[in-house]
């Protein structure tokens, strides 16, 4: 069973006759690591929000686990069931990057696996293998550069264990040596961790990750050989 | 419960937009509360006032109802002209009744007066002896032919066939006038100086009496001697009472003649006695005159309820109800209307702030609008976020109700004494209640609402992706 298959999505903005993405289909299993790459405007972030459930197809259907998105409930599969990374990070500015990644894991209901005090201590744990010391971890995000608030945002994807991960230009704000270690936690969430993770990229560097490359081209989806 | 963590935490993220929305509600709840206590304590003065004084309400003919009722006599008099007249035949109200009226959960205070003649076989009078007098007497006195000429002439005079009774069944020891009062404040003639206690005391108990200085002396009678006497009606007065003297008056003023155009009340002579109106009502004398009879009634409200009461009673409907409501509303409405200036003026803080808050939600939520994007994004679910801007704003406005509830309530009494002019009676009447500390509470949640209520509609409004979209 695919854990996720777009079946002839199309979309367009609002009552516009152009549509962004024109009877897109694919599947996504578990355990690959997808990219989807395209010229800016192509539909990539059209796509990414389709398939994280923050938008409804004009036509066809997204699946969750072959479960249609558009009737289920959205917050709920945003909240379980995938960990979406922002172009834009879009984290809480006020708070701390230990809060806005326990906030995410309140929300996702995970905390009830684990007391409060290890969740923090959960957190510090996978901030500091994204390179995020306790220090900075306690510091208010609007103090941190844009690097670490790309990291934090990654964590904060990552920390309901969720099934599926989708990130959009997760590395773009990364110097290489980080981008290059943000890339191995993505392989071995997939090979090893068996997660089903897809990234929008403009980087050939983060599409070599891929095990399927996905090619955007006048609204159809191509896939193409490695 | 991480929601309302949540809410807390950003009450402190979020200082500068809570502190002046704090201060806001904080006026609110000060000036709702200090217009509630005010209206309160005003409300309590005027029911202490009523109740201290009550309405005073008297019993009158109703004259419009007399005049409709009117009965035209036709006279021949003795030199052949004919004249008509005419009367109106006033019922007396037995003093029984008037009693009984008294007798009512409309009244709190009744204050009577009444006045028989009195005979005793210990007694002369100091004046003149009492000259009994027959029916022949009489009709020769008036120069009456018949019976029914003389009651016709007494009716001309304002009085019936029953004082002609009275006159021709007198005891020949009648000696003068036995009144009666319920308190001795409605003795005028004592309070204006016309006369003043020289021995003893005023009656306190039942069957004690104050005589005069010359009917004692005349009589040899002491301060502690019983007199006994009964009512003047030889037919009908055969029960006597016993009366022990417990004071002495001296009739200063006596003979002096007021002067012209002066309004003279009737009081006691020197030959009269005076007692509780209980002992002269329990005496049972035949003949019983009520002189004054006032109710002092609970509430100005109660007027017609009263006299409804009173008609099943037995009261005639000839018979009205006199109240003078001026001296209530001089005092009552001054109070009021102070009372509804602090709740006008609590009303229209209410409405500003609320009008103020809505502003700022509207602004908070502006700024907020991309924390909504980016929780509904990463799968907060929309009642979720509604809760917590609703705990946030209950929060604060329970922080600020907290302070802002005792602030009013010290400040509320000084404020009612300028507001009112007078400090007199604040001190007797509560600001607080738990009617009011409902009210405050209901007001408290209304604007926790109100504060919350844009963000609420936000949320329900725009989907995470429009509003992260605006933001890139």
């Amino acid at each position: 069973m695919n854990t996720l298959a777009i079946n002839n999505v199309t979309y367009k903005y609002g009552k516009t006759t152009k549509s962004v993405l024109k009877n897109v289909t694919a599947n996504f299993e578990k355990g690959v690591l997808y990219c989807i790459v395209g010229k800016s405007g192509a539909g990539k972030s059209t796509l990414l929000s389709l398939i994280s459930g923050l938008d409804l197809c004009t036509s066809g259907a997204v699946l969750y686990e072959n479960e249609d998105l558009s009737t289920m409930n959205r917050d709920e599969y945003r909240a379980r069931n995938i960990g979406v990374i922002f172009q834009g990070y879009n984290l809480l500015t006020n708070c701390s990057a230990v809060e806005n990644i326990v906030l995410s894991m309140n929300i996702s209901n995970c905390r009830e696996r684990c007391p409060q005090r290890s969740a923090k201590e959960h957190v510090y744990s996978l901030l500091e293998k994204l390179g995020i010391d306790k220090e900075t971890a306690n510091r208010k995000v609007l103090k941190l550069s844009g690097g670490e608030q790309q990291r934090v945002g990654i964590a904060r994807a990552l920390s309901n264990n969720p099934e599926i991960i989708i990130a959009d230009e997760p590395t773009g704000n990364l110097d290489g040596e980080t981008a290059k270690g943000i890339m191995d936690i993505f392989v071995k969430l997939a090979h090893e961790e068996n997660k089903c993770v897809i990234i929008v990229t403009h980087s050939k560097d983060v599409a070599a990750y891929a095990d399927q490359i996905m090619r955007i081209v006048n609204g159809k989806l191509e896939v193409q050989n490695k | 419960m991480f929601i309302y963590l949540n809410a807390l935490k950003n009450l402190l993220r979020n200082k500068g937009r809570n502190i002046l929305v704090g201060v806001i509600l904080l006026i609110v709840m000060t000036a709702t509360t200090v217009s509630l206590s005010v209206n309160s304590m005003s409300g309590a003065m005027i029911d202490n006032f009523t109740e201290g004084i009550g309405v005073p309400t008297t019993i009158r003919v109703d004259w419009d109802w007399a005049r409709n009722h009117m009965t035209t006599t036709t006279i021949e008099s003795p030199d052949g002209s004919i004249r008509s007249s005419s009367n109106f035949n006033a019922i007396e109200i037995p003093i029984e009744l008037y009693v009984a009226f008294a007798d009512s959960i409309y009244v709190q205070d009744f204050l009577s007066s009444a006045m028989a003649q009195y005979a005793s076989d210990d007694i002369v009078p100091a004046i003149s002896l009492y000259q009994p007098l027959t029916l022949e007497k009489l009709m020769a006195q008036f120069n009456a032919q018949t019976y029914e000429e003389l009651v016709t002439m007494f009716q001309q005079m304002g009085s019936d066939e029953d004082y002609i009774e009275s006159l021709i069944d007198a005891k020949p020891t009648t000696v003068g006038m036995i009144w009666g009062f319920s308190k001795a404040s409605l003795m005028g003639d004592f309070r204006r100086g016309e006369k003043r206690l020289l021995e003893g005391r005023f009656f306190e108990d039942l069957n004690e009496t104050v005589i005069s200085s010359e009917l004692a002396a005349k009589n040899n009678i002491k301060l502690g001697d019983i007199i006994t006497v009964s009512g003047n009606s030889q037919t009908h007065d055969k029960e006597t009472i016993n009366l022990t003297v417990v004071g002495m008056f001296e009739d200063i003023m006596g003979e002096v003649q007021p002067q012209l155009g002066v309004a003279q009340e009737i009081t006691p002579g020197i030959d009269d006695l005076i007692v509780s109106f209980d002992t002269l009502y329990n005496a049972g004398f035949h003949r019983i005159d009520p002189s004054t009879m006032t109710y002092f009634l609970t509430h100005p409200e109660v007027t017609a309820a009263f006299l409804s009461e009173m008609q099943g009673k037995g009261l005639h409907e000839m018979f009205m109800l006199d109240y003078d409501l001026d001296e209530y509303y001089a005092v009552v409405d001054p109070v009021r209307d102070m009372s509804g200036i602090a709740v006008t003026f609590g009303i229209v803080i209410l409405i500003t702030g609320a009008v103020i808050l809505v502003f700022l939600s509207v602004i908070n939520i502006r700024e907020r609008k991309y924390e909504v994007g980016v929780l509904r994004a990463i799968g907060m679910k929309k009642h979720q976020l509604a809760r917590g801007m609703i705990y946030e704003s209950l929060t604060l406005v329970t922080l600020c109700t907290l302070i802002g509830l005792p602030l009013g309530v010290l400040l509320s009494r000084p404020i009612a004494g300028i507001l009112l002019d007078t400090s007199s009676g604040l001190e007797m009447a509560r600001e607080f209640s738990a009617g009011i500390l409902s009210l405050l509470l209901a007001v408290a949640v209304i604007l926790g609402i109100i504060s919350s209520f844009i963000g609420i509609l936000y949320i329900t409004k725009y989907e995470p992706i429009r509003i992260l979209q605006e933001r890139t």
